[in-house]
Formats: C-alpha cells, structure tokens, sequence
C-alpha cells in the first residue's frame, strides 16, 4: 500500500480584489502519494501555482485543510513553518530563485544546514556530490548572477534535494529554460524521482508531463480529472505524450 | 555553521557600511575610553593627592596676620577644628617671558625636609625620583607655567617684591605637580623657591615699607571634625576667630578638586557630546544599511525563507553581523586608548597641571562598552524585526516589496554617452549603498574639521579656554560664597559699575557664610 505523504482537503482560495474576491480555487481535495512524481496539470491561470503554494504552506488557504504526513500545517506557526520547509520540503521555481550573495556551493549547503539532520561535514560531501550529479561542479565559486540559466536551475534542484527532503515542490522549473537545459532538468528530476524521491510538479506542458507517475488536471480552480501512469522510461516517451493527449481531448481540451 | 555562511555572505556584501561602522565605533570607544581614564583618573588622583599633601578640609589664605601664632591658637581652642597646618608663603607679582602675571603668585619656600611636593623630569613625561634640592636664585614652577607662560627651564621668573628695583630675578630649574591650583584655569600660582631666597625677601618686604608689593601671608589647611556641617564651620570660625580679618580666600577641599577639574570637565564633556554624535551617527548608518538591506535584498530573504530560514534567525544574522562591527570597532578603539593613554596624559599635562595616571579604568570601560554594545544590540534588534515579517512567496513573487512596488524612474541610457548613463545608472540603481558611504565620509570629515575648530577655539595648549574662564581679565571680579542670590550680587555689582560678563563656575560646595561674597580686584 502506498502511503499518502500530502493530502489537501477541500481546499478553497480566495485572493481580496475589488469589490468581490476573486475565487481562485474552489473545493479542491487532493492526495500525493510518496513516491509519486505528480503532476499538477492545466493551462495558464488554472490556478496551479496557487495550488502548489497552498499544498507547500507557502500560501494560507481561504478554507479546508492541508495534511502532511498526518500533521496539520495549514495552522502552523512561523517557527514550525521555517523547520518544515527546512526539514522536509524542498523548492524549486520557474525564476531560479538563488540568493543572490551566496556562491552556488552555499546556496546548496546553507539549506542542508538548515535541515538539523545532518553534519556539517555530511552536508558539505553531499553539496559536492549534487553538484557533480548536476554537473555543475566547475561553477560551484560563481554567484548566481555568473552563471547560465541551466546551470542556475540545476543549483536550485541540488539546493532543493539537499536534505533529502520528503517531498519536492517545482512551479514550472523549466518553463524560463532553453530545449536542451529542459531535457536535463527532466532528466535530474526523474533520476531523483526513481530513487524514490516524492515530486510535486505544476506545468502547462504536456511533454515535461509526461515524466509523471500521476497526473492532476486543473481547470478554473477545479480538479477535472487525474491519471496514473507507468514510470517514465525515455523509449517510450512518445507514446506517452500521445496517451495525454488522448487523455487531455477526452476531457474535451 | 548555519549562521557563519550567512553572516559572512551578509559581511561581504555590506563591506561599505561596516567598515564605516568599525571605524566610527572605533572612535566612539575611543574617545570613551579617553574620556573615562582622564575623568575618573584625575579626580581620585587630586583628590588622593591634596590628603597626602595634607591639605585640610578647608584651606584658607591669609595675609598680613600680624601674629600668626595668636591666630593659629584661636583656631585650636574651637572644638569642631581637629588639626591646623601653617604652610607659609609671600604674595607677589611676577613677571615671566615679558608677560606680566594675571594674578598674584603664591612664593612658598621649600626645604629639604618638605615631602609634600613631587617634581617632574625634564621631559615632562614623568616624575623624578628623589626631590631635588633647590639651591639660592633656583626656582621651581608649576607645569602649567608651559601653556600658560610658554616657560622653559632656564627662563628668568622675576618677583615684584617692592618697587623701584625691589625685584627678585630666579630661575626656573623645572617644573612641579600643584593638585591644588596647578590647572592653567585657576589663575593662582605658587611656586618653590629655596629658604634663604624667602627669608631675604621676607626681609626685603619689612625693609621697603610703604613700597613693598609683595605681602607676607600663609596657609592654613584646617583639618575639621567629620560630623560638623561646613556651614557650622564656617560660622564658628567668623564669629569666634579673627581669622576672617586676614582671610584673602577660604576654600574646602572639594571646591579645589572642583576648580582642578574644570578642564577635564570641560573637555571630557565636548568628547563624550562627539561620543554621543558618532554613536548617533553610527545607529543611523546601522538603521540605513539595514532598511537597504530590506529594499535590496528582499527577494533573497524570500528565498531564504522558503529554504527553511525562519524570521529569527534571518534577524540574528543580520544582529551578529553588525554586532560584530560593533564589538571589534570598540575593541580596536579601546585598545588605541590603552597604547596612546599615556600620551594623552602627557600632553595634557602643562595644561591641566598634574599628570594623570595613565591606567586604563578596566572595569569602568568594559561596562561602558558593555552597555554601549546592549543599546546598540536594543537598537538593531528593533531594526530588523521588519525581516522576521516579510512573507516568502510574496518576496519571490516580487509583491509587497517596498521598493518594487513604486515605478522607478532610471535615467534613459543614450548610445552617445554609453559610459556615462551607464555610471549614472549604476550611482542612481546602487543609491542606497552610496548613500552609506557618503554619511560616513561626511560624519568623518565633520568630526575632524570640529576636532580641527576645538583646537584654535582652545588655542595654543588651551589658552583661549583658559582666557574665557579668568575673572582677571576684568578690573572687577565678583564670586558668590554660601548662601547667596544671584541677583542680590547683581544688584550689588551694578552699583559701582556695569557687568561685562558673567561665569558659570564648577563650584560644587563653596564653605563660607560669614562674608557673603567676595570681589577679587586685581587693578
Ligand atoms: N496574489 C494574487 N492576488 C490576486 N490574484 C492572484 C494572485 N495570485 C494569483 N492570482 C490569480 O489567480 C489565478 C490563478 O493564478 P495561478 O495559480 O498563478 O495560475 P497558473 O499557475 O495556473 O497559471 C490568476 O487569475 C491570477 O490572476
Ligand atoms: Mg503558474
């Protein structure tokens, strides 16, 4: 039996503007399973992000509740927040959102030592090790502002799995990345997926989609549809993005 | 470990500010130090010093006692007068480098059994060791003598014994400590002359009658029962004594240490104000660097966020960060004081008339810079609780920010002075950082250009200072003992001629009830 690691229950989200709110999210109940690289699925101002924000406790939800690993963290304090993100979540977004004063290898440590379940020795071998497997190695002194996009992107993908976190939040990481830094990205996420790291992805794209486990479509704050798919194996990528497609028009996309 | 990254990602980015922050605290304790060791030094070291040269709880100067002895006598028999000492001496005028004396000097003869003084070497950077013996035409000045005379050793000190050539011509063998009135503020001098030259011009005086200039007088240190109020005192000794009919001036102890203690007062008092400015300086440029942090680095504090760095410690960082400026500023600082105190004490010397003891008051400055540091900790604290609020979706999503949020309105970038918009880009985008660097330098320059103006304010070695305070440039002085309203003195003063000019004097505890003021005419 597979476990759920995240669940959100009836999830509403209204944003304050103008005269009346604008309902973004509306009763969404959703389950992520560990394990599972999901897929958050819709077209642009689907509310995706806003989804992923709520379900990663970046953002307060209007109503219902947001469970992770049987705790409630839709009510968590600051402090409790910050050891969460800290301890269990990794980030990473469609910007590469490093901290522009810190060198590649720090943005990656900083967060491993902020998760207090490794030595700082630990943390740094583990820092050179990501760096290899991202192979970014060589840009590991430069700032943020010194190196490419995919190099950039890949950093936040190390900084995000440091700690071995138990799930991965990614709003569109590739959606600002050229073709062949987005096959990397895919690849990286994948690789990590298959070792047993839990994805949450949101995309608009069909064929970053289509490395997923299971697939959430969202339409006008509304969950329409999910699907499970097989692991993602690159032989059969075509075929799977096909299967989307014929998945997507069923529900008259 | 989680910290240091931070903190030294933070230290190399705001490079500017802190290295203007570690200068400015660096002044700061030193000037605090400086000011602590001159203050807190000299005021135990006159005050320890007037005892041991047993000056009494009062001292008067009389003149002209036709029986010293009687006088003395009557003193004894009141109960509440423990102890008298006689320590005699000659009024004269005096003459030195062609300048003519403001005030009578004080002509004190001194013996080889007379411990009570102690002499400086030549250098005037410390003490001899054994007292020297001050042979027939030597005489012996107070190290004020140098700012207030420009005197040397060698130089020619003539005494106004009595006119038509009643003068007496020594030479100055070098220079002692006066605890009571050595400070070139009190225009009072004695100075130490050899026994016979004294009794020669004792001699000369009763010789030259109706032309002697010179007056023969003493001091008495009264030394007075512990529980007895000195206005008590006072009394007694008006009614009971003849002494007030020879009395010239009657001072407690305490009125001495204040009147040594004017300069300090004075120029601890400008230095802690710059003190207090460089510290009010510094929180500005703390307050400044930190809202620029917030500004510019709002995004990255977002990110930090969400990597799980709570509001807490992204406030710690920032507090260590500046703290540690701070701390190793005032570090620097004290530790340029403990190298440079005796110095300071040096050069104050011909100034202020006695050498300081150069010691650094360690427990005095490490609670000073304890306390310094705890204000400053308070203030950073309360400074940065903004970063503990900011919210990181919002920050990464570029919302709230205060600085985003206003369109900025940049110079447009022409081809033709490609360079120049560029740089004017850079000043304008970069203006908060300039900013801070900018305060620093102008704090700077402001400090050194009023350190520059004290200087002349105080001309050369204090004298202008010294000019402001001496009553004796004025024909009439007039100085408020005991009980008295100011305005009663006013009144009174203005009945004979109009006042120029009034001073406000470190008086703390002037003992005297029976003559309610006195006036000091000097021509
Ligand atoms: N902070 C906000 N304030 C007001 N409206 C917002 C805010 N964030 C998102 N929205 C609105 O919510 C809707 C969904 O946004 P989002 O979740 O970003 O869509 P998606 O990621 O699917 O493209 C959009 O119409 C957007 O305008
Ligand atoms: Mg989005």
């Amino acid at each position: 039996m597979r476990q759920v690691i995240l669940k959100g229950n009836h999830i509403s989200k209204r944003f304050l503007q103008g005269e009346n709110g604008n309902t973004v999210l509306e009763d969404v109940s959703v389950d992520i399973y560990e394990g599972d690289f999901t897929i958050i699925m819709g077209s642009s101002g689907a509310g995706k992000s806003t989804l992923l924000y709520a379900l990663s406790g970046m953002d307060k939800v209007s109503e219902g509740t947001v469970v992770y690993k049987g705790q409630e963290i839709s009510s968590l304090k600051e402090r409790q927040m910050a050891k969460l993100r800290a301890d269990e979540f990794g980030f990473v977004f469609q910007q590469t959102h490093l901290v522009s004063n810190l060198t590649l290898f720090e943005n990656i440590a900083v967060a491993g030592y902020m998760g207090g379940h490794q030595t700082e020795k630990k943390v740094r071998e583990r820092t050179g090790l990501l760096l290899k497997q991202m192979h970014i190695e060589a840009a590991k002194d430069r700032y943020p502002s010194e190196v490419s996009g995919g190099e950039a992107q890949r950093a936040a993908i190390a900084r995000a799995v440091v700690n071995e976190p138990g799930i991965v939040f990614a709003d569109e990481p590739t959606g600002a990345l050229n073709k062949s830094n987005t096959e990397d990205v895919l690849d990286l996420l994948t690789a990590l997926n298959q070792n047993g790291q839990s994805i949450l992805l949101v995309t608009h794209d069909i064929h970053a989609a289509c490395r997923g486990t299971k697939i959430v479509y969202l339409e006008d704050g509304r969950i329409l549809a999910e699907k499970n798919l097989l692991p993602y194996e690159k032989k059969d990528e075509r075929d799977r993005e096909t299967e989307i497609n014929r998945w997507l028009d069923s529900l008259k996309w | 470990m989680k910290y240091k990254t931070l903190v030294r990602a933070g230290m190399r980015r705001h490079k500017g500010s802190l290295s203007g922050i570690f200068i400015l605290m660096a002044l700061v304790s030193f000037v605090m130090m400086t000011v602590l060791m001159v203050w807190s030094n000299s005021k135990t070291y006159v005050h320890s010093e007037l005892e041991r040269m047993r000056f009494g709880d009062l001292t008067a100067w009389v003149s002209e006692v036709p029986d010293m002895e009687h006088v003395e006598e009557e003193l004894q028999e009141l109960e509440i007068i423990e102890q008298i000492e006689t320590q005699e001496m000659i009024y004269t005028s005096y003459e030195l480098n062609g300048e003519e004396s403001d005030s009578e000097g004080q002509m004190i003869p001194y013996g080889p059994d007379e411990g009570r003084y102690r002499f400086f070497d030549a250098a005037l950077d410390g003490y001899l060791e054994t007292a020297p013996v001050i042979r027939p035409g030597e005489v012996y000045v107070p190290a004020s003598f140098v700012s207030m005379f420009g005197a040397g050793i060698g130089d020619e000190l003539l005494l106004r014994i009595a006119r038509e050539g009643g003068g007496l011509a020594l030479r100055i063998a070098g220079f002692y400590e006066d605890p009571a009135m050595g400070s070139s503020m009190i225009g009072m001098k004695g100075f130490l002359v050899n026994v016979g030259d004294y009794e020669n011009a004792e001699m000369q005086i009763g010789e030259s009658g109706i032309n002697a200039l010179a007056r023969p007088g003493a001091m008495f240190h009264i030394d007075t029962q512990e529980q007895v109020s000195a206005a008590e005192v006072n009394t007694q000794i008006s009614q009971k004594t003849s002494l007030s009919e020879y009395t010239e001036f009657i001072y407690s102890r305490e009125t001495m240490e204040g009147f040594m203690m004017i300069l300090q007062n004075a120029l601890g008092g400008i230095l802690l104000a710059f003190a207090v400015i460089l510290l009010i300086a510094v929180m500005v440029v703390i307050a400044h660097s930190i809202n620029s942090t917030i500004a510019s680095d709002y995004v990255d504090l977002g990110i930090l966020k969400t990597m799980g760095v709570s509001g807490r410690m992204l406030e710690r960082v920032q507090l260590i960060q500046y703290l540690a400026a701070v701390t190793a500023g005032m570090l620097a600082g004290s530790i340029i004081a403990a190298l440079t105190e005796s110095q300071v004490c040096q050069a104050t010397l011909t100034t202020i008339g006695v050498l300081i003891p150069s010691d650094l008051p360690v427990m005095g400055g490490v609670g000073a810079v304890l306390l310094v540091i705890l204000l400053l900790t308070v203030f950073i604290l309360r400074k940065v609780s903004k970063i503990g609020k900011i919210a990181p979706l919002e920050a990464i999503q570029g919302r709230m920010d205060p600085d985003r949020k206003i369109k900025k309105r940049r110079p447009v970038i022409r081809k033709k002075y490609i360079y120049l918009n560029l740089a004017v880009r850079q000043t304008v985008s970069g203006k908060r950082r300039y900013a801070g660097i900018c305060m620093i330098a102008l704090l700077l320059v402001f400090f050194s250009s009023v350190v520059g103006r004290m200087d002349s304010w105080l001309g050369q070695d204090g004298k202008g200072m010294m000019d402001a305070f001496n009553p004796a440039d004025h024909d009439i002085g007039m100085q408020a003992f005991g009980n008295v309203r100011v305005e009663d003195m006013r009144e009174q003063m203005e009945e004979i001629t109009p006042i120029t000019d009034t001073y406000l004097l470190a008086m703390p505890a002037v003992h005297l009830s029976g003559a309610s003021c006195t006036a000091n005419v000097t021509d």
